[in-house]
């Protein structure tokens, strides 16, 4: 039983991995692509290693998770209790949705010209890029976990004297949070991948910028590196989240609940 | 009288039109006594429940308990739901103390009376259990506890006993019946188990399909009830066909 699972998590994966690699090398050998535009896999990985000792790499990559993290943090400071409020008091949300309606829709990239004009270059306007991106998302999430929270549970709550802020620190938000940490974790992946397009258009360093750098120089092989580091790191933070996401709701019993009566 | 409840009427809007759920009900009930409300379900008897302990407002007519008029639920006059109103956040412990905390209660204070009202519904030995991990009746007997320690005057409970097995429900009504003596307590209890109704009730008021009170009858029978003797049987009967007449 506990090796099936170890071949379905660990070995079948890596074969698929190594399948494609293998298919990449083979598509360079018989000649699919110019060998100029297309480095090998084993060259990619030289790129890497070179990237690594040069430290291009590591300060880059602190560079955008840097950004990532704070605009996240902003975000999920502003996000959840507004969220909140929105669940829980139906003139909040009749008076804001139009406008929240129209903001969300607004790709974060649109964003980037006037953030930059705003706040200059630097940390800051990809920080904000951030905050959009991870803004709606989570407020979103926190907003449609109020309105799941079970009606009986706020009944019971109000019965007992919850009301207004209390009702909201003491029960909305301890029932909504398996919600909200689902949507923490696709904030936090939306934002990994717009960094990498705003550093592209308007920074001087970050991943994003490693990669339109490397290819002004045609080093390819540094290109997909980059790329693969980018997708390497994206699925540890995933990672992370989804196992704080599954802890949470094992907690508060998401599963027991459906078959405990 | 503790509770008066006079020409109440409830009226649903939706797209469509608007559906009755009571039509017209009155009736009373007195400080200390075991009230059920019977009916078949889409009765409107949740309903009546629900503006007893001011979730929602009457359409027509008024509420009175100890002389006001209900609007919003009221600390004094708790609810017990038919199941999952525990908070599966909480520990058992938690859940007790969880209304005692909302009233100002200090730290030691909670731990004295949520371990009193725990152990009053036999529960002492799960304090640091979650709900998930309390069975059905267990669950009942938490909610049970969770109510009474916020010190209510009246105890409303809506089918508490749906989701039990026959034992565990059998269990539960004498809980209920022990601890509605020791406490003093007035309880409405709405169901639409007519066995549970003459085993717990003072008196039973038994609804129709159209939002309205058939008939009150008292059950004059001395507690414990055997519920294999004949004047049970009869009494089940009469209610029966109460319920059943048009």
């Amino acid at each position: 039983m506990k090796q099936m699972t170890w071949i379905k998590k660990i070995a079948l994966p890596a074969v698929v991995i190594f399948a494609v690699l293998l298919l990449w090398q083979l598509a360079l050998l018989i000649g699919v692509f110019q060998s100029s535009f297309m480095p090998s896999p084993v060259q990619v990985l030289l790129g890497i290693a070179e990237l690594i000792q040069k430290g291009d790499l590591l300060d880059n990559v602190f560079a955008s998770l840097f950004r990532v993290f704070v605009g996240f943090a902003l975000a999920a400071l502003i996000a959840i209790p507004a969220g909140l409020l929105f669940g829980a008091y139906a003139i909040v949300k009749d008076s804001f949705n139009p406008l929240v309606q129209i903001l969300r829709t607004i790709s974060p990239i649109a964003w980037i010209p006037l953030a930059i004009l705003w706040f200059g270059i630097g940390d800051t306007p990809a920080i904000f890029i951030i905050f959009i991106t991870a803004f709606f998302p989570l407020f979103i999430a926190v907003y449609s976990g109020v309105k799941q929270v079970d009606p009986v549970l706020i009944k019971a709550a109000r019965n007992l004297g919850a009301e207004g802020r209390t009702l909201i620190r003491k029960v909305l938000f301890p029932a909504a949070l398996p919600h909200i940490v689902a949507g923490l974790r696709i904030s936090l992946g939306i934002s990994w991948v717009i960094i990498v397009a705003a550093e592209m258009v308007g920074m001087r360093s970050g991943l994003g910028y490693l990669i339109l750098d490397s290819r002004n120089f045609l080093r390819i092989d540094l290109v997909i590196g980059v790329m693969i580091v980018i997708g390497l790191i994206g699925l540890c933070m995933d990672a992370v989240l989804t196992y704080f996401e599954h802890s949470v709701k094992r907690r508060w019993a998401f599963n027991a609940s459906m078959e405990g009566y | 009288m503790q509770i008066v409840v006079d020409k109440v009427k409830k009226e649903y809007v939706n797209g469509h039109g608007s559906t009755l759920a009571l039509n017209g009900v009155s009736f009373e009930v007195k400080k200390g006594e075991f009230f059920c409300i019977l009916g078949p379900s889409g009765c409107g008897k949740t309903t009546l429940l629900n503006l007893l302990a001011g979730f929602d407002n009457p359409s027509a007519g008024t509420i009175h308990i100890d002389g006001k008029v209900v609007l919003k639920p009221h600390k004094e006059y708790v609810t017990v739901f038919q199941e999952h109103s525990l908070f599966p956040w909480l520990n058992s412990f938690e859940n007790v103390s969880f209304g005692l905390e909302l009233n100002g209660k200090d730290k030691a204070e909670c731990v004295t009376v949520a371990a009193k009202c725990l152990k009053q519904v036999h529960l002492e030995d799960c304090e640091k259990l979650f709900p998930c991990e309390l069975s059905g009746g267990m669950k009942q007997r938490l909610q049970l506890a969770r109510t009474l320690a916020v010190k209510p005057k009246i105890i409303f409970m809506d089918e508490p006993f749906a989701a039990l097995d026959p034992l565990m429900k059998e269990e539960l009504q004498n809980e209920i019946l022990r601890i509605w003596r020791e406490e003093k307590l007035t309880i409405v209890l709405v169901t639409h188990d007519i066995s549970s109704a003459i085993m717990l009730a003072d008196r039973i008021a038994v609804m129709s399909k159209s939002g309205t009170i058939k008939e009150i009858i008292e059950i004059k029978l001395a507690r414990p009830r055997d519920k294999l003797t004949m004047q049970i049987g009869k009494l089940e009967k009469q209610i029966y066909e109460v319920m059943a007449s048009k």
